[in-house]
C-alpha cells in the first residue's frame, strides 16, 4: 500500500497548543514521524535583553501557562546564581511549597487533558475541579491566578497569609483522597488501560540517548530527578521518594506523575511543618556583576535549565532557556514508529506538551 | 515503586461506576453544585488580587518610579490641575497593554498606586482603556485595607536648617552617623548609615534646630540607583531641585566664588546641588533635569 503524510496540527485536537506533527503511515501503522514546532515563537529570549533583571521575572512566568512558578523561580534561581545573592530560608521554604503546589496543579491539569484526549469526560471534569483548590490557594497567597509573578530576585514578594498552612495541609488531605478516587477512575476503565498498556515503549537507552528528562524518563526507568541528583533550594531536607516505572510505556508515564503527585503533597506538608520565620526577602542588587550564571530545576515536565551572561549593567546580555518539551518531543519518531494513528493521541499527549516554553 | 495492580473483571468495570456513582449521590446531598453562576455571583477574591489599579492623589509624589519599573511600558506621567494640590504630575495606566505583573504597586516609595479586585474591565473601545490619572483616582482606597509593606523609622535630615553642630553623631548609640565635610561649602552634614540604623531617635532628640526627624518611611524591596554629582561640571542653576519629587536636593552656596563685579563689590556666590539619600527615592528625575551632565546615574534613561 502507498505510504502517505498525514499533518496532525497546528490545529488539531490531540496538539494541546499549536504544533504540527507529521506522521507517515502505512495504511493504519505509523513508519515515520516528524515533529514541528516554532509556531508559538515569541522571541522570549530577545525580548529578555532588553528589560532590567526584576522585569524579566513576569516574561518567565508567560514561558508555560502551565507550571509558571517554576519558571520564575527557575529564573531567580539563575539570577541569584550570578548575582551571588543570599535567599533568607524562610524564603527557600515558601518556594519549595509553592513550586510542588504548582507540580500538583500542573500534572492535574496534564491529567485533565489526557483523560479528555482519550475519551474519559468524567476524568476531566474531577481533575480541573481538584486544580481549583489549588489554584485558589496559590492565588490567595499570590494575588493571580494563572501568572503568578512571585518568586523575586532575593525572596518571594510577601509573606504567607494569615492560617495559609492550615489551608495548604487540608487541600493537601484532599488532594490524596482525590487521588485514589482517581486510581479507581483510570485504572479500573478498561478503555484507559487498553489505551495505556504496552502503548508507546520508549526503551531505556532511547531515553538517555535523545536528552528525555522528567517523567518521561523516569518512566522508562531512569532515576533522575534534580531534586535528589542535583538538589536545589531546600530539597534537601525534604523527605520524598523519586517516583520511576520500569515499563516505558503510557502508563508507566501515568502512574509516575500520579505519585510524583503524593511525593508533591508530603513535600508540602514537611514544608510547612519546617518553615522557620523571620524575613522572606532581601534586597538585591540593581547592576549584575560581569559574569554567568546558571540554574536548574526539575520542572513538571523535565529539567530547566537557565544561563544567564551579566556584563555589568542591569540588563542581561544574554538569556538562554533550555526548555524540556523541546528535547523530549524529538524523540516523537522512536515513540511513535509501529503503533497505529489511533494511539498518537496516547503517546504525544502522554509526553505533556506545553508550547509556550517549548518555542520561548 | 507501586506497580501495576492486578484487578479482576468485576472490578474493571464497577470501580469507576462506583466512583462517580459516590460523586452523584453526595452532589445530591449536599445540593452545592461545583461552579458559579458567573455574572450573577462572583468568586471570593483575595485582597492580595491584582486587578485594576486605583490612585492615591495625595500620597503620590509624582517621581514615576512605577513608570520605570513596568516592562510593558503601559504608564507614563501626565500633568494635572488639581483644586487642592495645583498643578502635579500623576501616572496613568493603559490597561490594554498592562499585564497585571504588580510591580508598579510593590516599586511605589510612598504606596500611593493600588491594585484592586476589579477583574471586569473589557471594552468595546481600545481608547477607553487608556485609563488618565482622573480616571484611576481613589484617594481612600488606601485606608480600608492594612498595608504589609515593611515600614522603618529613619531620622530624615532638612539640611536647610542643620548647623553641622555634630550632637546627632555623639550622641548615636549605633555610632552610624559620620560627619561628612560637604566640597567646597565649609559645611558639614551628617551622613547615616541606614544599614546599622536601629531607629533610636536619640539624634532627633540631640538636634537643637530640628533639622533631624524621625519619619516612618516604607523600605525599597528594589535596589535603586542615587545621584552622583560631578561638582566641575554644575552650575547651581537648581533645575534638579525643582524636579525632585521628594525634595532630597537643596542648593548650597560655595564660599569663595563670588565674582567682583564692575562697581567694586562682590556677586552672589555660585551654588552647588546637595544631595540627601535618606529622602532619595531613586527615580533619576534630577539626572534627566540636568542640562549639563552634572549629575551621574547609571542604568537610568536620559
Amino acid at each position: 500500500m502507498a505510504e502517505m503524510w498525514i499533518n496532525m496540527g497546528p490545529q488539531h485536537p490531540m496538539t494541546h497548543g499549536l504544533w504540527n506533527l507529521r506522521v507517515k503511515v502505512d495504511g493504519e501503522t505509523i513508519v515515520d514521524a516528524e515533529p514541528e514546532v516554532g509556531y508559538l515563537h515569541r522571541g522570549i529570549e530577545k525580548l529578555c535583553e532588553g528589560r532590567t533583571y526584576p522585569q524579566i521575572i513576569p516574561i518567565a512566568d508567560r514561558l508555560c501557562y502551565g507550571s509558571s512558578m517554576t519558571w520564575s523561580h527557575a529564573y531567580c534561581l539563575t539570577v541569584e546564581d550570578l548575582m551571588g545573592v543570599e535567599v533568607p530560608e524562610r524564603a527557600e521554604y515558601i518556594r519549595v511549597m509553592t513550586i510542588e503546589m504548582q507540580r500538583i496543579a500542573s500534572h492535574l491539569m496534564w491529567l485533565a487533558a489526557y483523560a479528555g484526549d482519550l475519551g474519559l469526560s468524567v476524568g476531566f471534569t474531577y481533575t480541573m475541579r481538584d486544580r481549583e483548590v489549588f489554584v485558589d490557594l496559590l492565588q490567595g497567597l499570590t494575588g493571580s491566578r494563572l501568572t503568578y509573578n512571585y518568586p523575586r530576585i532575593g525572596g518571594v514578594a510577601h509573606d504567607l497569609p494569615p492560617d495559609f498552612g492550615r489551608d495548604a495541609i487540608r487541600a493537601t488531605r484532599y488532594m490524596e483522597k482525590r487521588l485514589k478516587e482517581y486510581e479507581d477512575l483510570f485504572e479500573g476503565s478498561k478503555i484507559f488501560m487498553m489505551r495505556n498498556v504496552d502503548v508507546g515503549v520508549l526503551s531505556k537507552e532511547d531515553a538517555i540517548n535523545l536528552g528525555v528528562t522528567g517523567p518521561s524518563l523516569r518512566a522508562s526507568g531512569v532515576d533522575y530527578d534534580l531534586r535528589k541528583d542535583m538538589p536545589y533550594s531546600v530539597y534537601p531536607e525534604m523527605d520524598f521518594r523519586v517516583a520511576t516505572h520500569s515499563d516505558c510505556d503510557c502508563y508507566a508515564r501515568y502512574r509516575v506523575r500520579m505519585d510524583e503527585m503524593w511525593e508533591s503533597c508530603r513535600i508540602i506538608r514537611q514544608a510547612i511543618e519546617k518553615m522557620p520565620k523571620g524575613r522572606w526577602r532581601v534586597v538585591a542588587p540593581r547592576n549584575a556583576p560581569v559574569g554567568t550564571g546558571v540554574g536548574r530545576v526539575e520542572d513538571p515536565r523535565g529539567e530547566a535549565v537557565m544561563y544567564v551572561v551579566g556584563d555589568g549593567t542591569d540588563r542581561p546580555y544574554r538569556l538562554k532557556i533550555r526548555s524540556p518539551i523541546f528535547v523530549t518531543v524529538s524523540a516523537a519518531p522512536k515513540i511513535l514508529v509501529g503503533y497505529k494513528l489511533a494511539d498518537v493521541v496516547a503517546i504525544m499527549g502522554g509526553l505533556d506538551m506545553c508550547i509556550g516554553e517549548n518555542d520561548r | 515503586m507501586t506497580e501495576r495492580r492486578k484487578r479482576r473483571a468485576a472490578g474493571v468495570v464497577l470501580q469507576p461506576m462506583k466512583r462517580t456513582g459516590r460523586q452523584l449521590v453526595r452532589t445530591l446531598i449536599t445540593g452545592k453544585p461545583n461552579t458559579v453562576l458567573y455574572p450573577y455571583q462572583k468568586l471570593d477574591l483575595p485582597q492580595v488580587y491584582r486587578g485594576k489599579h486605583v490612585l492615591d492623589f495625595n500620597k503620590c509624589i509624582g517621581c514615576g518610579n512605577c513608570v520605570t519599573i513596568c516592562p510593558n511600558d503601559c504608564m507614563w506621567l501626565e500633568k494635572v490641575e488639581d483644586p487642592e494640590l495645583g498643578k502635579v504630575e500623576r501616572p496613568g495606566v493603559d490597561i490594554g497593554r498592562c499585564l497585571f505583573c504588580g510591580f508598579c504597586a510593590e516599586v511605589c516609595p510612598t504606596v500611593a498606586l493600588h491594585m484592586t479586585t476589579d477583574y471586569e474591565l473589557a471594552d468595546n473601545d481600545r481608547q477607553r482603556l487608556r485609563l488618565g490619572s482622573a480616571d484611576i483616582r481613589d484617594d481612600s482606597f488606601g485606608a480600608t485595607f492594612m498595608e504589609e509593606r515593611q515600614k522603618r523609622l529613619l531620622p530624615v535630615l532638612d539640611l536647610s536648617k542643620c548647623t553641622g553642630c555634630e550632637k546627632c553623631a555623639g550622641e548615636c548609640p549605633e555610632m552610624c552617623i559620620a560627619m561628612m565635610p560637604i566640597d567646597r561649602t565649609g559645611r558639614k552634614k551628617p551622613e547615616i548609615n541606614l544599614a546599622k540604623c536601629t531607629s533610636h531617635g536619640k539624634c532627633a532628640e540631640a538636634c537643637p534646630e530640628d533639622a533631624l526627624t524621625m519619619v516612618e518611611v516604607y523600605e525599597s524591596y528594589f535596589d535603586m540607583p542615587e545621584p552622583r554629582l560631578v561638582l566641575e561640571k554644575c552650575t547651581g542653576c537648581g533645575a534638579c531641585a525643582r524636579k525632585c519629587p521628594s525634595e532630597a536636593i537643596y542648593m548650597l552656596e560655595m564660599p569663595g566664588t563670588e565674582k567682583t563685579l564692575k562697581s567694586g563689590k562682590k556677586g552672589k556666590p555660585k551654588k552647588r546641588a546637595v544631595f540627601v539619600f535618606e529622602k532619595c527615592v531613586g527615580c533619576g528625575r534630577c539626572y534627566q533635569a540636568c542640562k549639563f551632565d552634572a549629575i551621574e546615574m547609571p542604568g537610568v534613561k536620559k
